[in-house]
C-alpha cells in the first residue's frame, strides 16, 4: 500500500520523528522552567547559588489544577529562595514515561527532586536518587515506603474523612437515617485509595453505604458518563463523593443533563476557580480544597532547607539523620454553604 | 433410489441455523446489530426497572455521541488504508479556540463553534499534508502531531476554558425528544457518511485507494488527493466532535479526547473496518460504538466490580471480532 511505501523509504525520518516525539510528545517527559532569579533566600541561614536547580516531576504534568496551583507557586518558590525551578514528567498518565523521567532526572544530580507520588511502584526510582545522594521529597501523594527524606502534603486519608463528614451531615438535614453513595475517582492512584478508605471508615456505622467504586480516568467527560449510568443502576441512591480534581465538574454535568442538580449530597476536590459556584448553586454540598500552594512551595523550602541548613541532629550525618521533618501534613479547607461566599469573594 | 456413493458427492444442503451463522459471520455489521439486540433484550429481562428506562438509554445515547461522530472519519480513512491518532489532540484543540473565542473574544457563539470546526480542519490540512507530500506513514505522522496539538493547545490555555458562556452552552445541551443535541448530530454525520461512502463517487474511492493504490493510480484516481481530503474530513469531525463536548460540558478541557483515538480505532475495526485498508462501513462503525457504549453501560447496571469492567469489555471484544472469524473457517 502507498502509506507503506512511505514508511519504507522514509523509514530514517520517521525514526528521528519518534525521537522528537520521545523528547516532547504527550506520553513523554516534559520539561520546563518555571523559577529562577538571584534574589537572596528568604529566611535561609545560608546563601543559594544561582545554578542550583531544583526539579518537580509528576505524570499527567499539565494537569488544569497543576498549572493553574502548582505551577506558579513553584516559580514563586524558586523566586523567593534564589534557585531554579523546573518542571519535568509526562503530560499524560504514563508510568513507565513517568518512572524513566525520575531515574535520568536524578542521574543529572539537581539540588533536590520533588516527586508527585502517584503510584508505590515509583518507590524504587526515589530511593534510587537517595543512594545517588539527590535530596527527594514527595508532594501531594506520599510513598511512605520508600526512602524520601519527607513527604509534604494533605493527608489524602483525611479528604475521605472530610468527604464522609459532609455526607452524614448533608443526611442528617435532609432528615434521612440511610443512604446510598457511589465514589468516581482514579481507580488505582494510591492517594485515591487512602481517600477511599478514609470515607469507608468514616461512613461505618452512619447508615450511609457506598455502593459502588468506579474510575473515571480523571476526566470530566468519563465523570460525567458513569454518573449517568450510575443514576440508572442505582436509583435511590443519594450521593456522590468525587477524588480527582475532575470528577465533581463531571457529576454536575451528568446531574444537570438529568435535571437532579441538587437532588444529591455530592462531594468533590477543588477544580477551577468557578467550580466553587456550584456549592452557591446548591449542586455541590462540599468541595475539599488541598492548600495546594501551601505544600508545593514548602517541599522545594524544604529540599532547599536540607541543602543549607547549618546544623546536624547531635553531630550525625544528615543523610542518616534528616535536618527537615519527614512529615508536613499542610491540611485542608472543606468549602460548604457557610464558607462559600468568603472563597468566592477571594477568587476575584 | 440413490445409491451410497451418489449421496457421498451430492452438497448438503445446510441447516437453518448453519445457514444464520454464515449470514452472521459474513457481515460484522448484521452480528453486531444481533449482539446489541441480545444484549438488549438481555438486560431489559434482567434489570427491568433499570436498564431500558429513558434516562439510561439517553445516556447511552449521548455517551455514544462523541465516538460516533469520529468513527465516520476514521472509517473513511481506514478505508483508505490509513488512520489518524491525532483526533484526541485535534479535539481538545478546537474545543479551546471555540471557547476562548466565545469568552476571551465575545465572539458569537454560532461563530466560535464553525471556528473550532475550521481549527480541526486545519490540523487535519497539516495531517494530510505530512502524510501525502512528505510520504511520512500515518501512524508516526499523526503520532508526532497529537503531541503537537496537545501542545499548542496547553500553550494557548493551560488550564482550559471555563465557564463558557449561556448562548455557547446552548448547542451541546439542547434537548431534543429528550435526547440532547449531541445525538442528533452524531445522526446527522451518520447518514451523511454513510450514504457518501455508498453512493458518492469521490467517497468510494477510498475503497479503490485502500485496497490496491497502485491499481486506483493506474485507474486515474488522484491518490494522495483522495487521502489528504480524507485527512482534513477527519479533522473537522474531530473539531466537531470538540467543540461539541465543550459546549455540553459549557467547558474546554485540555485534557479532552485523551485515549479517544484507541477507543475509535477499535470501534471501527469492531464494525467490520480493517487495518489493511479497502474494508469497513460507517453504519458497521457506529455499530461498533454503540456496542461498546452498551457493554459499558450493561457493566455498571449489573454492579459489575470496576476492577472487572476492563477485563469483561475485553473479553467481550475478542470474542465479537472472533465469532466471524470462526464462521468464516467453518465455510
Amino acid at each position: 500500500m502507498w502509506s507503506r511505501n512511505g514508511f519504507g523509504r522514509f523509514l530514517p525520518l520517521a525514526a528521528v520523528t519518534m525521537l522528537a516525539v520521545s523528547a516532547c510528545g504527550s506520553s513523554t517527559p516534559s520539561t520546563a522552567p518555571v523559577g529562577s532569579a538571584s534574589a537572596p533566600g528568604a529566611g535561609a541561614s545560608q546563601a543559594a547559588t544561582s545554578n542550583e536547580e531544583y526539579v518537580w516531576i509528576s505524570q499527567n504534568s499539565t494537569l488544569p489544577l497543576f498549572v493553574a496551583r502548582d505551577h506558579p507557586t513553584l516559580m514563586l518558590a524558586g523566586k523567593d529562595l534564589g534557585v531554579k525551578v523546573r518542571i519535568a514528567g509526562p503530560t499524560t498518565i504514563d508510568l513507565a514515561a513517568f518512572i524513566s523521567t525520575i531515574d535520568q532526572e536524578c542521574a543529572a544530580h539537581p539540588a533536590g527532586v520533588i516527586v508527585v507520588g502517584w503510584d508505590p511502584s515509583l518507590s524504587a526510582s526515589v530511593d534510587k536518587c537517595i543512594d545517588q545522594k539527590v535530596p527527594t521529597v514527595t508532594d501531594d501523594a506520599d510513598l511512605p515506603n520508600s526512602e524520601r527524606l519527607s513527604f509534604i502534603g494533605t493527608d489524602w486519608y483525611q479528604i475521605g474523612v472530610q468527604q464522609g463528614l459532609v455526607q452524614i451531615a448533608d443526611l442528617k438535614a435532609r432528615g434521612l437515617t440511610s443512604g446510598k453513595v457511589a465514589t468516581l475517582s482514579i481507580i488505582n492512584a494510591d492517594n485515591m485509595k487512602a481517600a477511599r478508605q478514609g470515607f469507608v471508615d468514616t461512613l461505618k456505622g452512619s447508615g450511609i453505604t457506598i455502593v459502588t467504586d468506579e474510575d473515571d480516568g480523571g476526566a470530566s467527560d468519563q465523570a460525567a458518563t458513569k454518573t449517568a449510568a450510575l443514576l440508572a443502576a442505582y436509583p435511590d441512591l443519594t450521593g456522590f463523593a468525587g477524588f480527582d480534581s475532575e470528577s465533581g465538574a463531571g457529576i454536575v454535568t451528568a446531574l444537570d443533563e438529568a435535571g437532579k442538580a441538587g437532588k444529591f449530597t455530592v462531594t468533590a476536590m477543588e477544580q477551577s476557580p468557578e467550580f466553587f459556584k456550584t456549592v452557591k448553586e446548591g449542586k455541590v454540598t462540599g468541595i475539599v480544597i488541598q492548600k495546594r500552594e501551601l505544600f508545593t512551595y514548602y517541599a522545594v523550602k524544604m529540599l532547599y532547607d536540607f541543602n543549607h541548613n547549618s546544623f546536624t541532629i547531635a553531630g550525625l550525618d544528615k543523610w542518616g539523620t534528616s535536618t527537615i521533618p519527614r512529615f508536613l501534613d499542610t491540611g485542608l479547607v472543606m468549602v460548604t454553604k457557610d464558607n462559600v461566599d468568603q472563597v468566592l469573594a477571594a477568587q476575584k | 433410489m440413490v445409491s451410497e456413493t451418489t449421496k457421498a458427492v451430492l452438497p448438503r444442503r445446510p441447516n437453518p441455523v448453519s445457514r444464520a451463522g454464515t449470514a452472521l459471520g459474513r457481515s460484522r455489521p448484521l452480528l453486531l446489530l444481533v449482539l446489541i439486540v441480545g444484549l438488549s433484550t438481555a438486560m431489559s429481562i434482567a434489570f427491568p426497572a433499570l436498564f431500558p428506562t429513558r434516562a439510561n438509554i439517553s445516556a447511552v445515547l449521548l455517551n455514544a455521541a462523541q465516538a460516533g461522530i469520529l468513527v465516520v472519519g476514521m472509517t473513511v480513512l481506514m478505508i483508505g488504508g490509513a488512520f489518524d491518532l491525532s483526533i484526541g489532540g485535534v479535539l481538545a484543540l478546537s474545543g479551546i479556540a471555540a471557547g476562548l473565542l466565545a469568552k476571551d473574544s465575545g465572539v458569537p457563539a454560532p461563530i466560535a463553534l464553525l471556528a473550532g470546526v475550521a481549527v480541526g480542519s486545519l490540523c487535519g490540512l497539516a495531517n494530510g499534508l505530512i502524510v501525502t507530500k512528505l510520504r511520512i506513514n500515518a501512524l508516526i505522522a499523526t503520532l508526532a502531531t497529537v503531541g503537537i496539538f496537545r501542545g499548542i493547545t496547553q500553550l494557548f490555555s493551560g488550564t482550559g476554558v471555563n465557564e463558557i458562556g449561556d448562548s455557547f452552552k446552548a448547542f451541546g445541551q439542547a434537548d431534543f425528544l429528550g435526547l440532547q443535541s449531541p445525538f442528533w448530530v452524531m445522526l446527522v454525520v451518520v447518514l451523511a457518511g454513510s450514504f457518501a461512502v455508498s453512493r458518492i463517487r469521490f467517497f468510494r474511492q477510498f475503497y479503490y485507494v485502500g485496497g490496491n493504490a497502485r491499481a486506483a493510480t493506474l485507474s486515474g484516481i488522484n491518490v494522495p488527493r483522495v487521502m489528504l481530503l480524507g485527512f482534513v474530513f477527519m479533522g473537522a469531525l474531530a473539531g466537531l466532535a470538540g467543540v461539541l463536548s465543550a459546549s455540553r460540558l459549557n467547558a474546554a478541557v485540555v485534557t479532552a479526547g485523551t485515549g479517544v483515538e484507541l477507543s475509535v480505532i477499535t470501534a471501527t475495526v469492531l464494525g467490520g473496518a480493517s487495518l489493511q485498508g479497502g474494508e469497513g462501513t460507517v453504519i458497521g462503525g457506529l455499530l461498533g460504538v454503540v456496542f461498546i457504549a452498551l457493554v459499558q453501560n450493561a457493566l455498571i447496571i449489573s454492579h459489575v466490580n470496576v476492577f472487572w469492567q476492563g477485563i469483561v469489555v475485553g473479553v467481550v471484544l475478542l470474542v465479537a471480532v472472533s465469532v466471524d472469524l470462526l464462521a468464516g473457517r467453518g465455510r
